[in-house]
């Protein structure tokens, strides 16, 4: 006998639905089928959902009311998930996943805890690299390296998203960035708080978990290098951080994370974003000595889908929606006072040229 | 014809940079000697400028230094004799294979980081000074700094060029990596990356230019960092040149010293 294949249910049908999500549930057809895409344009609605055999609406409630939609997945602007997490529990769908940032604000973050704890709806937010199987196999094997670890670095040199989303599919409509002035400090410090919330919480997660005192958090300083990006230098307890990307359209894309103590160390270098190209390859140092985990055939996109397969099954233990919340107030903190220390920057040099 | 200069090393300086093991690789341009001849190594721990100025008045006609530590260079400067400083990466020929990539890439919206790893304990006022001769030499002299931190792991500072370009450093102090430096320029449209590892080996630095075009990487160099330090010593002296490297020495000192007082007073 077989197993019936889990619906799924899709808000928002951007180039991260067509180019991460479709592709994943396209490898994992014995799991999932796509029951309905939702999007406010129609047209893009009715195109991606027409790439699965699925059906489409312009309505949050009507995708919600479908009883077919058991899994949703959100894939909406930041502003909308928080209320739509919400709104995914309480129709009493099995599971839900967030894409990254699950909420904008701490209160929003704990308003989804009670009623995730209330419906018992598990939840899951898309840092697809937590799922990495080389990540994964990085935990089991560092040993006392999570407490010896004294230097955490987080670098990125993120290529145009385009280049990547059209090795993964063929999109339709792009959202349009419009062009802004870096010297003006609301949009400097926007570009950072964008830059950390929307790039860098991808990894904030495994920059926590070398931190345990992660509450404690001081920004030493923070650029804004061209053409977009942060450079943000950090004391959290007593670790030294430092978590920086770079726009560029060099053809030599990077995104590490490495934790470094005296005497091992870890660096994980992670595949490109939305293309299926396995996962990360986890380095652990000890000296002369190296053990090299991975690459894996699969990467963190499908390790987040197969968990929330297991969860709307109940053959999983749900997520500590605490950690979610820890995970998410630690990137705001960082988020808003780096934007605050390039905000106070830009003014004084503002301020110095008009003088 | 190769003129074949003698080589003495003084013993510490011997043990910090294996000059045998250098002069032996150059056998038609270097020979062994003894106190008072052509060239004097020496280890630039604490008190390397008079150990050289020193072997200058025995009638040294170059000096090579390993790894100096801070120190006013003027005098020594004043002598007009090569004094070739062999840091921990500087000369290392990828070092030199890389300047037109950085130099065509140097202007004001370039962000420059540079890190390298060190083992436990390393001098970081060192360290540092290696950095920023790798720096100089590689893109271009930092004109100001400031720490964000400096503490047992390691440093970050913050800089800018005469270029405009920002500079972003980093020291990790650790025994689970090899040491090595590394200095990349990102712009917007491109980028280049060089990878240099301890001065010791032949294993080769490593330079990578990149944009939308793809990745290139430049022809790579099986000599060691003090080799290729050792036969710039003899060109010097053959050619009856004088190196730069004091003068950058002393640029990159006030640099430290302007920073670490400021982080000081901070």
């Amino acid at each position: 006998m077989t197993t019936p294949t889990l619906g799924v249910g899709i808000l928002g049908a951007g180039p991260v639905t067509q180019a991460i999500h479709l592709p994943t549930l396209a490898r994992l057809t014995d799991v999932f089928h796509v029951v309905r895409v939702m999007d406010v344009d129609p047209a893009v609605a009715e195109s991606v959902a027409a790439r699965v055999g699925a059906s489409w609406t312009t309505s949050v409630e009507e995708l919600l009311a479908d009883e077919d939609v058991q899994i949703v997945v959100i894939c909406s602007p930041h502003q909308f998930h928080a209320e739509q997490v919400i709104a995914a529990c309480r129709a009493g769908k099995k599971a839900v996943l967030c894409e990254k940032p699950f909420a904008m604000s701490k209160a929003q973050a704990e308003e989804i805890a009670t009623v995730a704890a209330e419906t018992r709806t598990p939840i899951i937010v898309g840092a697809m690299h937590t799922f990495d199987p080389g990540w994964l196999a990085a935990k089991q094997h560092w040993g006392d390296l999570l407490t010896e670890a004294h230097t955490i670095r987080y670098s990125i040199v993120l290529p145009p998203n385009p280049r990547f989303e059209d090795f993964a599919t063929e999109v339709v409509t792009r959202p349009q960035w419009p062009a802004a002035d870096r010297n003006d400090p609301e949009v400097a410090a926007g570009m950072i708080y964008g830059g950390i919330m929307g790039l860098a919480i991808h990894d904030l997660p495994l920059v926590r978990a070398f931190c345990p005192d992660f509450t404690d958090v001081e920004v030493l300083s923070c650029e804004l290098p061209y053409p977009a990006g942060y450079l943000v230098n950090l004391r959290v307890g007593e670790k030294d951080v430092q978590v920086s990307a770079v726009n560029s359209q060099s053809w030599e894309p990077e995104w590490t994370f490495e934790a470094i103590g005296d005497d091992s160390a870890l660096r994980i270098d992670f595949s490109p974003s939305y293309v299926q190209a396995g996962s990360a390859t986890a380095v652990i140092r000890r000296g002369p000595e190296s053990e090299v985990y991975g690459p894996y055939a699969s990467n963190g996109y499908e390790g987040e889908w197969r968990f929330l397969a297991d969860l709307a099954r109940g053959s999983a233990e749900p997520l500590d929606v605490t950690e979610l919340i820890h995970d998410l107030t630690f990137a705001l903190e960082v988020a808003e006072k780096s934007a605050a220390t390039v905000r106070e920057a830009t003014a004084a040099a503002h301020e110095k040229v008009m003088a | 014809m190769t003129a074949r200069l003698s080589v003495f090393a003084a013993a510490d300086a011997d043990a910090a940079d294996r000059i045998g093991q250098a002069v032996a690789a150059l056998p038609v341009s270097l020979h062994p000697g003894d106190d008072g001849a052509d060239l004097v190594g020496i280890a630039g721990d604490p008190g390397w400028v008079a150990a050289a100025t020193a072997a200058i008045d025995r009638g040294a006609r170059g000096v090579l230094v390993v790894d100096p530590a801070p120190e006013d260079v003027r005098t020594l400067r004043e002598r007009r004799v090569p004094v070739v400083l062999d840091g921990r990466w500087t000369y290392n020929p990828a070092v030199l294979d890389s300047r037109p990539a950085f130099a065509a890439r140097n202007d004001e919206e370039s962000l420059v980081e540079a890190r390298v790893d060190v083992p436990v304990g390393a001098d970081l006022e060192r360290v540092l000074l290696s950095q920023l001769a790798l720096v100089r030499t590689a893109v271009a002299p930092v004109e100001r700094l400031t720490f964000d931190r400096w503490n047992a792991h390691g440093y970050d500072a913050r800089g800018t060029l005469a270029s405009g370009a920002r500079v972003a450093l980093a020291a990790i102090l650790t025994d689970a990596l090899e040491p090595a430096a590394s200095l990349r320029i990102i712009r917007a449209q491109d980028a280049v990356r060089l990878t240099v590892p301890d001065a010791a080996t032949a294993r080769p630095g490593e330079v990578i230019v990149s944009s939308a075009e793809g990745a290139t990487l430049l022809v790579t160099k099986w000599e060691s960092a003090h080799r290729v330090a050792w036969r710039t010593l003899h060109a010097l002296v053959t050619s009856g040149e004088t190196a730069d490297d004091l003068l950058g020495f002393e640029q990159d000192l006030d640099v430290l010293r302007s920073a670490r007082g400021a982080s000081s007073a901070a």
